[in-house]
């Protein structure tokens, strides 16, 4: 009887194994082929010497890593991390009253605001950034209704300028900023709110001394979503900012197009993958909670 | 029992979703890079690398009728690419749609194969001033002008740009201040540059190319916006009233209101000639039915569908190609302004010693950088 138990319970585990590889399997196979293998390879070009036309020679060298720190280089990636790092800031100083005010509304309303905040995803980001140029430009609606309406003369400069790079930026990632915040601000305990209403703390003091540090976790998820692809964005600064700020993005896109060095390129894309590591690491010790980016 | 049936059943789902995945990445033996079936025993297919808009569809599927030789295009949009796949060694190509500027690079690195010229009887439609090698292939062994020259140079609105442009060095004039739009490619601007200075457009010399980079620098003071493709959009929506680029022909193809609107500056230094060849890589294994291909292409006939689609300007000689394509197509002052435009242009050979001295001046120009 023992024995036959024994027996049904390795069955179970081994069942149990099975579907567990079962269901991690594709995606594990499709990680270590798509990231972990293309990252172990970029990894390795890094270190390796550009030949003639771009061809790669397999040369053991710290060169590329050493021009990463060349004030020509460093400059663009210290201009990318201030760019990231104000796309970040904006983005949870706009989207967190926003998120509270969803938060606080009925389940229909939120409903309704939650689809309009999804509506960029909706589409295509290069749609989205044709349309910037099509309303900015000179001769583009906005301009055209401000002239008409006699609010302006001359046609106002919106394009090609930091304000048109930061509008663009803003609406590709206001969403990321708003959604794990709003996903903390839901999860809070109102009751909390009340309790410290009725001991006669003021609105401002709840929400510093509340409201703040218990939501402080979706903010830290939306600073990584946002920080993240800002950090790496190039098309952005490209279309809308005319490509007069050259950003970490066109860097690495000029050393694998026009350069042709290859491994510069692989030692900068493995400098912004630390970059990213360090950010998150960051926001690890200073309270985020790497969970709240599932929301 | 019935638990560990259901989870048998996950699991054989789940190994055939893994391995259609699989499969679906991998790519049949003798496959083209579009994925098309390729049997070398049957019949033979081409793959050929092409610019977008350099050539009508519908030549290659009379050539297909013609021949019976399937031809599988793959479109690019820099010279890069076609460098990334021959190193990458992706798929074996048979034709390339190359610019002029990286014809001695390949020649150097052996990735062209020397082209047999009795195939290509068609060749003798070509446009005498035109009939000739590029640098690093002057005896046009391996490679075939197919378009007129391209040229990058200073085009300008004449009812909004506020100066004379008389020089280059005027795209700095504070006057310009934001009406300024430039191409964003390192050669072009750094040769362009070099040239009105009175050096050579390929310079190495790291004064010579310092002194470039201080002058784009005082002209970027003035730049609205660098563009990677067109600078079309920029002058017709008003952002800018001058621009360097290469845009003069598709201008003048737009619209004749184009025609007397806009102008090319006659300045010293000239403008950088751009010209594409067709050439054969040398991993191709089919060298002989491609040069057919290029006999074809070159025909009268087959050569207006392109000219006629696209409009761009055509390197045939006028007499022959003239009842082919659209009337009026010869009144284009653009293919005026280029013939003047010849005589004084820069042609420029890649040049893997002046791209790495570039690449941290261009880093440096585009960075604002100190």
């Amino acid at each position: 009887m023992k024995k036959k138990n024994s027996e049904e319970k390795e069955k179970i585990s081994i069942a149990k194994r099975i579907s567990q590889i079962a269901l991690c399997g594709p995606v594990t196979i499709w990680s270590v082929l798509f990231i972990y293998v293309p990252m172990a390879l970029l990894l390795f070009m890094s270190f390796m010497t550009k030949g003639p036309l771009g061809i790669i020679k397999y040369e053991f060298t710290l060169e590329n890593y050493k021009a990463i720190f060349d004030s020509v280089y460093f400059n663009v990636i210290k201009e990318s991390v201030l760019v990231a790092l104000i796309t970040t800031v904006l983005s949870v100083l706009m989207g967190y009253p926003f998120a509270y005010f969803m938060a606080m509304k009925k389940k229909k309303i939120s409903g309704i605001l939650m689809i309009l905040l999804m509506i960029p995803f909706w589409t295509n980001e290069l749609v989205i950034v044709y349309s910037f140029v099509i309303l900015l430009n000179n001769s583009g609606l906005v301009n055209t209704f401000l002239q008409v309406v006699g609010i302006t003369k001359e046609p106002l400069s919106m394009l090609y300028n930091n304000f048109a790079v930061i509008a663009g930026m803003l609406y590709m990632l206001l969403p990321f900023a708003v959604l794990p915040m709003y996903s903390s601000i839901e999860k809070l305990d109102k009751g909390l709110l009340e309790a410290s209403k009725d001991l006669g703390a003021g609105p401002v003091k709840t929400f510093f001394k509340i409201t703040l540090p218990l939501t402080a976790p979706g903010i830290f998820a939306g600073v990584i979503l946002v920080f993240i692809p800002t950090i790496g964005y190039y098309q952005i600064t490209d279309m809308l900012g005319g490509g007069t700020q050259m950003m970490i993005g066109n860097l690495i896109n000029n050393q694998f197009s026009i350069s042709r060095n290859w491994p510069f390129g692989a030692a900068l894309s493995m400098l912004l993958a630390v970059l990213i590591l360090v950010m998150l690491f960051i926001c690890q010790k200073i309270g985020g909670n790497l969970d709240d980016l599932a929301a | 029992m019935r638990r560990f049936q259901k989870k048998l059943h996950i699991l054989g789902m789940m190994l055939i979703i893994t391995i259609g995945m699989l499969t679906g990445c991998g790519k049949h033996a003798g496959a083209g890079e579009n994925g098309k079936e390729k049997d070398a025993d049957k019949d033979v297919e081409l793959n050929i690398m092409l610019w977008d808009q350099d050539y009508d569809e519908s030549v290659f599927k009379a050539f297909e009728k013609k021949t019976g030789i399937h031809v599988n295009i793959n479109y690019i949009d820099n010279t890069d690419t076609i460098i990334s796949k021959l190193i990458q060694g992706t798929a074996d190509y048979d034709l390339l749609d190359l610019e002029s500027a990286y014809i001695k690079s390949f020649v150097d690195n052996d990735l062209l194969v020397e082209l047999n010229h009795s195939n290509i009887e068609n060749e003798k439609y070509i446009r005498e001033e035109y009939y000739k090698g590029y640098t690093g292939d002057e005896e046009m062994k391996y490679a075939i002008p197919m378009t007129a020259p391209i040229y990058t140079c200073i085009i300008y609105n004449k009812e909004t740009c506020p100066i004379e442009i008389t020089k280059f060095e005027d795209l700095a004039n504070p006057a310009l201040k934001n009406q300024v739009c430039m191409v964003n490619s390192t050669i072009s601007l750094f040769g362009m540059a070099l040239q009105s200075l009175g050096y050579k457009a390929d310079s190495t010399n790291e004064d010579e190319i310092s002194e470039a980079a201080e002058l784009l620098t005082k002209i970027k003071s003035n730049v609205k916006a660098f563009v990677g493709e067109s600078a079309i959009p920029n002058l017709e929506n008003g952002e800018c009233s001058v621009a360097y680029c290469w845009d003069y022909m598709n201008l003048c193809n737009m619209s004749k209101d184009n025609w007397d609107k806009y102008e090319v500056a006659d300045i010293p230094g000239g403008a950088e000639c751009c010209i594409q060849y067709l050439a054969i890589p040398s991993s191709s294994k089919h060298v002989k039915e491609t040069e057919e291909l290029i006999n074809f292409l070159l025909e009268p006939e087959q050569y207006a569908v392109s000219t006629n689609a696209f409009g761009t300007e055509p390197v045939l000689k006028e007499e022959c190609l003239a009842e082919y394509v659209e009337s009026g197509f010869y009144e284009n002052p653009a293919i005026q302004k280029n013939a003047e435009l010849y005589e004084d242009s820069w042609k420029i050979a890649i040049d893997d010693e002046q791209i790495n001295i570039l690449d941290s001046y261009y880093t440096k120009l585009m960075s604002g950088s100190e």
